[in-house]
């Protein structure tokens, strides 16, 4: 059985490019417009690993990312941030706030899938 | 769509409404100088003084209502696709053109994202597509090809595999074959081996022949030697014996040529000569040589009819790669679509702040631009705003 990986992205062309290369690496995909939709979307399923962008409406990624910390199920789901935002202020928050790696936008599909390999349970 | 622009507001502000701009400068004219006069004779005094002070007095008004109209003519050049209301008295404020011109750029960028981001999302599918179809192109490829590596026929035979079964198979009627063979081999030496007792039977015969004419010839002595001649019975009998004596020595003889020749030509030291000094054994592992080497052969020939595969995987590969650094750099098209949905947010409040705060100081550009570089989510963004030129550093992965 496939492992699942939840994409979380308000950019439909990113999602779109992290889902295709995923894909071909023999992952499932689920995909999230926003932190929101990510909550709404969890519903207890099982998910191997989360990517997530830092900037976007209805609720960021670092405040998803805080809210997933705290759900018993997905407390040790491991959680890639994939964003623009290189500023070293962000990145130190989104490790204080449980992510495993940041990636900086634009990425390279393989650089990303090496980074799911590598972290996903 | 096209934009048409608006009209410079330094154009308009010259404009009258439709009068001649000389008229109303020599109405201007014509109240500056009465206004003059006016006072230099209201200065002197007198009735002359006094008539002028009234005649400018009831002028004035006419002149000043000739630029009122003037100014009110100000907004009539704006464009009228920008649907902006017509002022029909005063300077129009600049938080009143803010506010209704910037939405209307907005909504240009708003269509302008909107369509860069659709476009971008085909584009990125379509190119995913493509790579995944070359990858799986590269990977059949990969799996399909023989190496002649050293080593790679005994891989291929490794007991229990495929090509082994199928070689034992090949091989197992020419093991019967041989077995056969050897089975006869066997049996005939076995009857070579019989071939003295044979000889012996045979001179056996011969002997009986011999005893057999010398009884025949005695008999026809002692009969004679009694006075008594044979008849005709008896003669015919003797001579019969004698026939039959001469007969059974000529069989044993031609028996014991047989029995020679056999003897000659059966020995087991020359039927073991015949079928070769190669062990069976040996011969089987001949067998199986001969077919690794055909196996070789037909692995051979078709490696050489894959390596043209390989340089289509190599070409499927470098394809792949290029079309996975095209996906990078369309991703700096979705980097525009949100540079433009933040520039376009940005003037909005911007606008709705002009709105309320119709005269803004120098303290308070100051501050918007310094929210506005607090609220910078990419290192090119922060760059450009300082007017420095960004070095792009490509992706970077940092773990945890």
């Amino acid at each position: 059985m496939s492992k699942t990986v939840m994409i979380v992205d308000d950019s439909g062309s990113f999602r779109t490019v992290v889902k295709l290369a995923l894909q071909k690496a023999g992952y499932g995909v689920v995909e999230a417009v926003d932190g929101k939709d990510a909550v709404g979307k969890l519903n207890g399923q099982k998910l191997n690993l989360i990517v997530c962008d830092v900037n976007m409406p209805n609720m960021d990624g670092l405040t998803f990312l805080r809210h997933l910390k705290t759900t018993g199920a997905y407390k040790f789901t491991p959680v890639i941030m994939l964003t623009t935002e290189s500023q070293e202020s962000k990145k130190a928050e989104g490790k204080a706030a449980g992510a495993r790696a940041w990636i900086t936008k634009p990425f390279q599909p393989s650089t990303l899938v090496d980074a799911v390999n590598k972290l996903c349970v | 769509m096209t934009i048409r622009p608006l009209i410079a507001p330094d154009a308009t502000a010259t404009d009258t409404g439709g009068r001649p701009p000389a008229r109303g400068m020599w109405r201007l004219a014509a109240a500056g100088a009465l206004l003059l006069a006016s006072a230099l004779l209201g200065w002197q005094g007198g009735a002359w003084g006094s008539a002028a002070a009234l005649a400018a007095a009831l002028l004035l008004p006419w002149v000043l209502r000739a630029r009122g109209s003037a100014a009110a003519g100000d907004t009539e050049g704006l464009d009228p696709m920008l649907d902006m209301p017509r002022v029909s008295g005063g300077r129009v404020g600049a938080e009143v053109m803010v506010s209704q011109v910037v939405p209307v750029w907005g909504k240009q960028l708003d269509i302008t994202r909107e369509a860069a981001a659709d476009g971008m999302a085909k584009l990125l599918e379509g190119f995913s597509l493509m790579a995944g179809a070359l990858g799986d192109l590269a990977s059949q490829i990969e799996t399909s090809q023989v190496t002649l590596a050293p080593g790679a026929v005994d891989s291929a035979l490794a007991p229990d595999s495929p090509a082994q079964v199928a070689l034992q198979a090949l091989l197992q009627p020419s093991r019967r074959a041989f077995g056969q063979r050897d089975a006869a081999v066997a049996q005939l030496v076995n009857c070579s081996n019989a071939l003295p007792e044979l000889r012996q039977l045979a001179r056996q015969a011969r002997e009986l022949g011999k005893h057999t004419r010398l009884v025949a010839f005695n008999a026809s002595i002692e009969a004679n030697r009694g006075g008594q001649g044979l008849d005709g019975g008896s003669q015919a009998v003797a001579n019969e014996t004698r026939m039959l004596a001469a007969r059974i020595a000529e069989v044993g003889e031609q028996m014991e040529r047989v029995v020679s020749r056999l003897d000659r030509e059966m020995t087991p030291e020359r039927l073991r000569g015949e079928i070769g000094d190669t062990p069976p054994d040996e011969l089987a592992q001949e067998l199986e040589l001969a077919a690794r080497q055909a196996l070789s052969s037909l692995l051979g020939a078709m490696g050489s009819a894959l390596r043209s595969s390989g340089d289509v995987k190599a070409a499927a590969q470098t394809l792949s790669s290029q079309l996975e650094e095209t996906f990078v750099n369309f991703q700096f098209g979705d980097r525009l679509a949100q540079m433009l949905d933040i520039v376009a947010r940005d003037m909005q409040n911007f606008a709705h702040w002009v709105g309320a705060n119709p005269y803004a100081t120098q303290s308070d550009a100051a501050d918007w631009l310094s929210k506005l570089e607090a609220s910078y989510t990419m290192e090119e963004q922060r760059s450009q705003h300082h007017g420095n030129v960004h070095i792009d550093r490509g992706s970077e992965i940092e773990f945890f």
